[in-house]
């Protein structure tokens, strides 16, 4: 579901006033964004699926004390979700090798093919886990949540900036582990409208 | 929020085509919720929404009771109030009348049917907008102890009902999430409901779990169907349109054909999820009445609001 940001700021304002169906339209937007979020972070489908409902949760209580003042709807909400993991994982004490993985795949798809996704995907997973947190981060909430610079910068509490540079590193440190030659058009930059 | 793989914006670091192409396939493959995750996700977090919106109608009316309660000690100007009251009454006595079980309440249902939208998307949205007014007036007729109002109020929901189940095509899925979150609803009514109110409730449950029934099978078909010609590949609410290839409504719960008495048949708050081992946290106690709506947070204390 894609919302503006002035549709997003009316349902914020109609959620805050109590109306539910406002609250619905919000976590159809959100709700995938912040599984795949969470699902990158946590080691079972299951703990992936019940932390982003108490994401939502704890969002419809905050939600009355949710002031805007230039700060985005979805890094605030991203910022809740960051901390319900890091509180998960604290205590939890989760590790890799308890990994449960939960795979969707096409109908049309052969052992073979699926083999070779498998493969493929391991080896994301793989080069995700040897990037340093705060790169795997940055992409997770860009790349995976689909959050613009300014609104990860308020998930994770840093510059925008500083999210581009952490995301640079990132994805070459990805290329060089998934053995992918850098692209003519994969420079920085300087075009469009920052957000 | 950007789509994934959007355009970059200003001195933005790309990931390239390639790279770009192999995270995305990761997000589907491995990281992307489960259409029915999101339907279980959706279904307890509106029923929370509406268990928070009824309690804060609830808290209003008993700060609007201490305020009236309080007047009786102001004498001085009393004279004037009562005045400006009576003028306050001729002006809405009309409002007053069109209220649930007034002598109007019949003609202003039906100015609601009859400015209904045509646009079908707009429609449905226009009657589970009707639904809800319905409850509302319901759970305002119970706090107020208006058995009359509260019939009324049932009655007209109960019609809503007749409508909403009769959804086809791509709004089913909508209709079906509305319905079930108003049996939700009607389950936290009936557990503080008097004696005399539990009919009528019950009635209407009842009448909720027909038309989900009806509406599970009418979204199976869709889902087996597939494409049905009106465009179910999206379903005008933004809602992912259920996976063909998924079996249809796995999470729901059986119910008994008689209908189901909260103190009777306990339902667990979230809809048992087959595939995933239960953890106690989410294991509904059968020793408590099922107050629907809450979905108890794994740890809430612990995490940190920003």
């Amino acid at each position: 579901m894609t919302l503006d940001d002035e549709t997003i700021e009316r349902l914020v304002a109609a959620a805050r006033g109590g109306d539910p169906e406002a609250f619905g339209a919000l976590f159809d937007h959100y709700h995938a964004p912040v599984y795949r979020f969470i699902a990158a972070r946590v080691n079972r489908p299951s703990d992936a699926e019940d932390l982003a409902q108490l994401v939502f949760v704890k969002a419809l209580e905050a939600l009355p004390r949710y002031e805007s003042r230039g700060v985005p709807f979805g890094g605030w909400l991203f910022r809740l979700a960051r901390n319900v993991v890091i509180d998960h994982v604290r205590t939890r004490r989760e590790h890799a090798t308890l990994d449960v993985i939960a795979e969707r795949h096409d109908e049309g798809e052969g052992p073979d093919e699926l083999a070779t996704i498998r493969q493929e995907m391991d080896s994301v997973a793989g080069a995700m886990r040897r990037l340093t947190p705060e790169q795997r981060e940055a992409i997770e909430l860009r790349f995976f949540a689909g959050l613009s610079a300014k609104e990860a910068a308020v998930a994770m509490g840093r510059q925008a900036g500083t999210i581009r540079g952490l995301q640079f590193r990132a994805i070459a440190a990805l290329r060089r582990d998934l053995g992918i030659e850098p692209e003519a058009d994969s420079l920085p930059r300087v075009s469009g409208t920052d957000r | 929020m950007s789509d994934m793989g959007g355009t970059m914006q200003a001195l933005e670091p790309l990931a390239g085509e390639e790279l770009e192409r192999t995270l995305a396939r990761y997000v589907r493959v491995r990281l992307d919720p489960s259409p029915a995750q999101a339907r279980r996700a959706r279904a307890a977090l509106m029923e929370q929404a509406w268990r928070t919106r009824l309690d804060a109608q609830a808290r209003t009316r008993a700060r609007r009771g201490r305020i009236f309660a309080g007047w009786s000690m102001r004498r001085i100007g009393l004279a004037a109030a009562a005045a400006m009251l009576a003028g306050l009454l001729i002006g809405s006595s009309s409002f007053a009348a069109s209220r649930a079980g007034g002598p109007l309440y019949a003609t202003r249902i039906a100015i609601e049917d009859l400015t209904l939208p045509t646009d079908p998307s707009a429609r449905l949205q226009a009657e589970i907008a009707q639904a809800q007014t319905r409850l509302a007036e319901a759970s305002d007729a119970e706090a107020r102890g208006d058995e009359g109002a509260l019939t009324a109020a049932l009655t007209a929901f109960g019609d809503t009902l007749t409508v909403l189940q009769a959804t086809t095509g791509s709004g089913t899925e909508r209709a079906l999430q509305a319905v079930e979150f108003h049996r939700a609803v009607l389950l936290g009514l009936i557990a503080d409901a008097p004696q005399a109110a539990v009919n009528g409730l019950t009635q209407a449950l009842d009448s909720s779990n027909k038309a989900i029934d009806r509406l599970t099978v009418t979204n199976a078909n869709n889902g087996i169907g597939g494409a049905d010609g009106n465009g179910t590949g999206g379903n005008g609410t933004g809602q992912p349109t259920p996976d063909p290839t998924h079996t249809p409504k796995p999470d729901v719960t059986p119910r008994p054909d008689v209908t189901p008495r909260p103190d009777v048949t306990p339902r667990p708050d979230v809809t048992p999820r087959p595939d995933v081992t239960p953890k106690p946290g989410h294991t509904p106690n059968p020793d408590v009445t099922p107050k629907p709506a809450h979905t108890p947070p794994p740890n809430p204390e612990k995490s940190r609001a920003p």
